[in-house]
């Protein structure tokens, strides 16, 4: 066809490859789960996290190709993830700081660093938490 | 090289819009246009992922307390069909590229069946929910006594797990859609990008469970 130069190579992945992509994360999971059953207190979820971005990466790569693919469509998926990291943290950095700007009742009220250690977190008062009929 | 001809050049191919120089851009367009599509996905699915990012900061105790009553092994069991069910559209993709017509319309159904056995499984959870009164937010009427704002939790869960299985549903959809077509011969080594969006959709669907899960059921 006269058309060939500027068709888009066509990369096509072997079947072994996606037959190991799925074993690697088959395993993964199986390693999330038992994880998961050790106490590991607060870094069990970033261990968690660490495991499942690991199967992310692969489908990604793999699966959805992302690996041979056109430079523009990982560079679109990547901004994807920077914008929601920048979301994530400064919404945690807004959250984990309540405590220097908040008194015990929930009421804005500058206080000094120090003073933060010894008070509980203060979410927005609530108006009836109760939902029992 | 082609050398000069007198002929009239070969008809564009039937698929090729008019709009389009060639087959590979149109192509390279519409791959870019579900990138994109899918950027708004993770973006859309984010907002409840900081949704519980905040509300597991803010009661700890809560997540440790209402978790235990979802099911391990049920979740478990959903995360290996989902994994399993991006397997056979990798591979439905793969038989589309090669020009694989019988294995194609397979690997479909194989997926559209395993997409199946997630809602069924799902079906069986939330229904096991709803007998014990482990309801969303205003809804919740459990006896049983779990600690902190269970009522948060639940509407956590059902909200991320209820949004992810619309999508399961759609999926469903778009895959039968690729099934159907591609049973009409629609689809050829040539042109299948139908069938190349569908499963980066898929593969999205199953991105957002394999991180629902350990968060929703195994961190304490």
């Amino acid at each position: 066809m006269a058309h060939e130069m500027t068709e888009s190579k066509e990369h096509v992945l072997p079947v072994a490859t996606y037959l190991k992509v799925y074993g690697a994360l088959i395993v993964l999971t199986y390693i999330t789960v038992q994880v998961s059953l050790l106490d590991l207190a607060s870094a069990a979820i970033y261990v968690a996290m660490a495991v499942a971005a690991i199967k992310a990466v692969l489908v990604i790569a793999y699966f959805m190709h992302l690996k041979f693919d056109d430079r523009v469509n990982a560079f679109v998926f990547l901004s994807s993830l920077l914008f929601l990291g920048i979301f994530f943290a400064l919404t945690m950095i807004d959250l984990g700081s309540r405590d220097s700007v908040v008194d015990e009742e929930g009421n804005f009220a500058l206080r000094d660093s120090n003073a933060a250690a010894s008070a509980m977190p203060a979410p927005a008062p609530q108006p009836s938490a109760s939902a029992k009929p | 090289m082609t050398t000069v001809s007198l002929e009239a050049p070969p008809p564009p191919a039937p698929h090729l819009e008019h709009h389009f120089a060639d087959a590979g851009q149109q192509k390279s367009a519409a791959k870019l246009g579900m990138w994109i599509f899918l950027a708004t996905e993770v973006l859309f699915f984010g907002g409840l992922f900081m949704a519980y990012g905040a509300l597991r900061y803010l009661y700890p105790g809560t997540f440790t307390a209402a978790h235990r009553f979802l099911s391990v092994p049920m979740g478990g069991l959903n995360t290996v069909v989902l994994i399993t069910s991006s397997l056979t559209m990798a591979l439905a993709v793969r038989s589309a590229q090669v020009g694989d017509r019988k294995m194609l319309p397979r690997m479909l159904v194989a997926t559209l069946l395993l997409a199946c056995v997630f809602l069924a499984v799902k079906y069986v959870e939330y229904h096991h929910k709803f007998e014990l009164g482990l309801l969303p937010g205003r809804y919740y009427h459990s006896e049983i006594a779990i600690a902190g704002l269970p009522h948060v939790f639940f509407g956590v869960y059902f909200v991320m797990t209820g949004l992810h299985a619309v999508h399961v549903i759609a999926g469903i959809g778009v895959i039968g859609w690729i099934l159907l077509r591609s049973r009409q011969g629609a689809y050829s080594q040539a042109y299948h990008t139908p069938v190349e969006n569908v499963g980066l959709y898929w593969h999205l669907v199953d991105l957002v469970w394999i991180f629902l899960f350990p968060l929703l059921y195994l961190v304490k």
